[in-house]
């Protein structure tokens, strides 16, 4: 697991680590039942109070990315792949939609930001 | 929800100073700041903690009980570090060992040999000849060596270096690998608390201003910046206290929803850090 | 108890060491001055030893406890006051005892070499020598003691310091005033010099066995009032 944590951030630092390791789920770099560092350990590696640590553990456990099992740890869930789809769906859509508003402010149409699209799509093949 | 510490309606009076109906409570396995200008009343808070002066009323309870009628089954399980520890000068750290380990049952002569090698601190040297920052880490090996359960620690930062506040720092983080252990630490250096703090107590002139945990209390609060002219006597009730100049105003809001609800995008709204809050919250009680 | 007891000897061992000199070299030179006049012998105990005692009293506590914070410290540490306050007087004792040893072998050091009075060497070994040196020197520390453990070390030892001042100097003074007044003002301290003689012949009057009794049982009352006032005013002190 990777986590980088800024200071200067707008974004309460609860939110980061909840944000990075949800992608990190998502994006299959951690694994179904990897363990998880306890929210000692996090707070300690990372520097920061253990209840912000224990908030973003209980953010990502309500979502049902993962789970607590007392006495033994904290562990990636076992994804619902549906909901995993969906989420990554999710995730697509909301960089596209930041694309497509970056191109209305520079006003490009949707007839060049399809060609766009479709070049970077066939390149990255 | 067990704790550590629970302070409640804590008076104490002194000639042109009083400690004024004081009330916090430190949940066990976290770490509490103890935030406040110089003179703000943190020391007399400690020193009644540990029943070194007397309380006017109020109650303190330490592990769940009376700090008073359990004094030293309570004192047996804390380890305090305080502001100027220089009882010690006249001994070096082998003869301060002997002379203190007696008194705990827990003494743990491993923990504390591990710290002085840790921290580089001479044994046989007259503490009269340590650098501040030495005797401060001395104070805490002494501290650390019986497994307290609760640490005490009155300015242990102030007068030394931040390589050394980093290291502090670390090793409570170690501490609170064990989530049976917690910690109240004063200071007015505020940046060392913005890191490891779980809960904050900022208080200023013998009176409580807030205490909560630090992730709220960095929600709610914000410094705001805007037109002077947006300032009347309806949008005042909104900042904990702010400066005025030419160029406009600067504020602090305990209510950041509110004040975004108000003034919309009329406004500039910036991250309060501890040391804002502690110079805008002055500044009110002050007018006040 | 013990540890705070061993505590103070660790941390005192410089302050032993001073008075192990320091007592000797009072008591040879109030003997050398009075060793043709052995009637003073006891004034010159007296002055001697209550000296050394006002200084290693408020010495002891000034150096180690104010100086350094320590009464913090000690305090904070598991451990009742009531059993710091009794330390502090088992402590005062052993130093006590300590010193009077000294004398005692001071004394004799100086006699064989002068070849002295063995008389006034008698004295300082018989019960009722041992008596009254161990009262007066009991009656000082029944009131040092509280006043530095009630009023703090800094205070304490200001008032303990006059009012030592004061039991030592009584009679010199008295003298000093009656002279310079003599002639001037009708002022007369002779009653001053009065109840010191009559007390001071009240107790050679008796006989050894009854000055012990008296002595030690307002002695032993007087420790204990003095802890007591110690205990309780201590308790509740605030340290700062």
């Amino acid at each position: 697991m990777k986590l980088l944590i800024s200071n200067s951030s707008q974004d309460p630092i609860y939110e980061q680590i909840t944000k990075q390791i949800r992608s990190q789920i998502i994006a299959d770099e951690l694994s179904e039942g990897e363990p998880l560092p306890s929210i000692r350990k996090l707070a300690k590696d990372l520097q920061i109070s253990v209840i912000t640590t224990k908030r973003a553990y209980e953010e990502l456990e309500k979502e049902g990315f993962i789970d607590t099992v007392g006495g033994k740890g904290t562990f990636v869930a076992m994804q619902n792949k549906e909901l995993l789809k969906e989420k990554k769906m999710q995730t697509v859509e909301e960089k596209l939609t930041g694309a497509v508003n970056d191109a209305k402010k520079l006003g490009i149409k949707l007839g060049e930001l399809k060609s766009m699209l479709s070049i970077l799509y066939n390149e990255e093949e | 929800m067990n704790y550590a510490l629970e302070v409640n309606e804590l008076s104490k009076n002194y000639e042109g100073f009083r400690l004024d109906k004081v009330s916090f409570a430190l949940p066990e396995g976290f770490i509490m700041g103890l935030i406040g200008p110089n003179g703000a009343g943190k020391t007399t808070i400690i020193k009644l903690i540990m029943n070194l002066v007397m309380k006017n009323s109020g109650s303190i309870k330490v592990f769940g009980k009376d700090n008073r009628e359990h004094e030293i089954e309570i004192k047996e399980r804390i380890g305090f570090v305080y502001d100027n520890p220089n009882y010690y000068e006249h001994l070096n750290l082998q003869q301060i060992r002997n002379i203190i380990a007696p008194f705990y049952k827990r003494w743990d002569n491993k923990v504390f040999d591990d710290l002085v090698t840790r921290f580089e601190l001479p044994l046989k040297k007259n503490l009269k000849k340590f650098s501040r920052g030495m005797v401060m880490k001395a104070a805490i090996a002494v501290a650390l060596s019986h497994h307290a359960d609760f640490i005490i620690m009155d300015e242990p930062t102030s007068g030394l270096d931040p390589l050394f506040r980093r290291e502090l720092l670390d090793l409570l983080f170690d501490l609170l690998q064990n989530e049976k252990k917690s910690i109240l630490f004063s200071t007015h250096i505020t940046s060392d608390l913005e890191r490891v703090a779980d809960y904050i107590t900022f208080i200023n002139k013998g009176k409580i201003v807030f205490s909560n945990t630090k992730d709220e209390i960095m929600e709610n609060h914000a410094l705001i910046k805007g037109d002077k002219n947006l300032i009347n006597i309806e949008t005042k009730g909104y900042f904990e206290g702010m400066r005025i100049n030419e160029m406009g105003f600067e504020a602090l809001t305990s209510d950041v929803k509110s004040v975004k609800k108000k003034f919309g995008n009329s406004v500039i709204i910036d991250k309060a850090n501890l040391e804002d809050m502690m110079y805008f919250y002055n500044q009110k009680q002050n007018n006040d | 108890m013990i540890k705070l007891i061993k505590k103070d000897f660790i941390s005192y061992w410089k302050f032993i060491l001073i008075i192990s000199g320091y007592i000797p070299f009072l008591v040879s030179i109030a003997l050398w001055a009075m060793m043709d006049d052995f009637g003073g012998i006891w004034i010159g105990f007296f002055t001697t030893l209550s000296l050394a005692l006002c200084i290693f009293g408020s010495l002891v506590f000034l150096i180690n406890e104010t100086h350094t914070n320590s009464e913090i410290l000690y305090a904070s540490l598991p451990v009742e006051r009531s059993t710091i306050v009794m330390s502090k007087y088992v402590t005062a004792y052993i130093l006590l005892c300590y010193s009077y040893i000294l004398v005692i072998l001071s004394t004799l050091f100086i006699f064989s070499v002068s070849g002295g009075n063995d008389k006034a060497f008698d004295l300082l070994l018989s019960i009722r020598g041992i008596t009254m040196m161990f009262g007066f020197m009991i009656v000082v520390l029944s009131y040092i003691l509280p006043f530095l453990l009630i009023f703090g070390m800094r205070k304490g030892a200001v008032i303990n310091f006059i009012i030592s001042l004061l039991f030592v100097m009584l009679k010199p003074v008295a003298d000093i005033i009656e002279n310079l007044f003599k002639g001037i003002v009708e002022l007369n301290f002779s009653f001053i010099e009065e109840y010191f003689q009559s007390a001071v012949l009240f107790v050679t009057k008796l006989s050894a066995a009854d000055a012990y009794t008296i002595l030690l049982g307002t002695l032993v009352i007087g420790v204990n009032l003095s802890m007591m006032a110690s205990i309780k005013f201590y308790s509740s002190r605030d340290l700062e």
